[in-house]
């Protein structure tokens, strides 16, 4: 457990390094280049077309630029803990719905707290291909996913009635198809409990229990940019 | 042309290939003329005097003196110094700080290609440049009351995850005034809790320093 963190930590970190170094390093020299590439176009006559290409690539230049700005700046406000998940599961839920139609709920149990950030992109990741089982292979006319947040343990559950997963011999070559395997690898990643429940005809459950230690943000040595506090919304 | 009817400019900012590419306009330009460059607010005060320049181009994230402090320092030298902000940041909190501090003009880096000269220009002719954007923001929040500077203390240390009771500590206050500082903070942010608070105060630009 104390490994799990520990690395769960470093990765938070990196994740940190790695938006203040593209902040601070790429995108501040990228925008000096653009405004040198200006000067020398201004060098160039109106009438030539050359002009005009160059202004072209510039615009471009700064499209770039500014998405990278962007992106460098979720990456840094999400570099630690985040509350998104819901929403993202949502969103995905949603896509989803436009390829197969089935009586979809989304049950939030306790109020979404914010979890590590690299936590959330594994819970993330499970929960999207297990939506994706349940909405493209599974035939399913209810399908319903649950997240729970409660103080000693985070909870996901994927349900559906559909035809569920089969059993027998062909169960090792599909395991790929369904991409059971992947999600297993990513559960014992951050240490948690990937529980597969199915029975032909009558549906699949899947569920994953993540212990709260790892789940949820403790307090350690203030990092350079954010940590929140654990505690928010208790206190004050 | 002769030196005299050119504006004389002074670049701050902590990386040396803007401070090249804005050397690379300006000096592109016949009425204007690069005069220096610093890359810390200690630096730019003392580039300050010894050019006093007509504009000066000021970062506001750097090392050893932030931009904001650059700014107050130059102004309570000289009262009159135009200060054009050049910032990534859209938050109207710094915005706020740095026209309190001085500032005469307000330029997201994001703009410097296009409006680099005319913000330089309108500021020079005596005019106060803010981008709409900006001032939107301004104006949508000027109605609130501001964070003081004690609510800012505890608001940071709360930003790094420190606990009341060790907020209280650092700041050497009860934890009954940490609470009741949080309570205004959340009502003035309209924050719903503590981490909310602080991502509202990381957008609005409360906490960049």
């Amino acid at each position: 457990m104390a490994q799990i963190q520990a690395r769960l930590e470093a990765q938070a970190e990196e994740r940190e390094r790695i938006a203040r170094e593209l902040h601070d390093t790429l995108l501040q020299g990228f925008q000096g280049l653009v405004l040198r590439f200006q000067a020398v176009m201004k060098k160039i006559p109106d009438h030539d077309p050359a002009r005009n290409m160059l202004e072209m690539a510039l615009d471009r230049a700064e499209q770039v630029l500014l998405e990278g700005r962007h992106r460098v700046r979720d990456l840094r406000e999400t570099a630690r803990v985040s509350n998104d998940l819901p929403e993202r599961l949502m969103k995905c839920a949603d896509e989803l719905l436009q390829v197969h139609r089935a009586d979809f709920c989304f049950d939030l149990v306790g109020t979404p707290e914010t979890l590590n950030a690299i936590v959330i992109e594994e819970i993330y990741a499970i929960g999207r291909e297990a939506l994706r089982n349940a909405f493209i292979h599974s035939q399913a006319s209810t399908i319903g996913i649950e997240t729970a947040y409660s103080t000693d343990i985070f909870r996901m559950v994927v349900r559906d009635n559909g035809i569920g997963i089969m059993t027998d011999a062909v169960k090792n070559e599909r395991l790929g198809h369904w991409g059971l395997a992947i999600m297993r690898e990513r559960a014992t990643k951050i240490g948690a409990d990937l529980n597969i429940r199915t029975r032909v005809g009558v549906g699949t459950e899947i569920v994953l229990r993540v212990t709260a230690s790892i789940a949820y943000p403790v307090t350690r040595k203030p990092p350079r940019y954010l940590c929140l506090n654990p505690f928010a919304g208790r206190e004050a | 042309m002769p030196n005299a009817k050119k504006i004389r400019i002074l670049a701050v900012d902590d990386h040396p290939l803007l401070r090249e590419g804005i050397a690379a306009v300006i000096n592109a330009e016949e009425d204007m003329l690069l005069v220096g460059e610093a890359t810390n607010g200690r630096e730019a005060i003392e580039r300050f005097r010894e050019h006093r320049p007509e504009i000066t181009l000021m970062d506001l994230r750097m090392p050893e003196m932030s931009g904001i402090d650059a700014i107050s320092g130059i102004r309570k030298e000289c009262s009159n110094a135009r200060i054009i902000v050049l910032t990534t940041y859209t938050g109207d909190a710094l915005a706020r700080r740095a026209f309190k501090a001085g500032a005469t003009g307000y330029l997201l880096k994001n703009m410097l290609r296009r409006e680099l000269l005319e913000t330089i220009r309108a500021v020079y002719a005596g005019r106060r440049w803010i981008p709409p954007e900006i001032a939107a923001g301004l104006a949508e929040h000027c109605s609130e009351d501001a964070l003081t500077d004690r609510e800012l203390d505890v608001l940071e240390r709360v930003a790094v995850g420190s606990s009341n009771k060790v907020v209280a500590s650092q700041l050497a206050i009860t934890e009954a005034t940490v609470k009741a500082h949080m309570k205004n903070i959340l009502l003035k942010l309209d924050a719903s809790d503590r981490t909310h608070a602080v991502t509202i105060a990381m957008h609005r630009g409360f906490l960049v320093t």
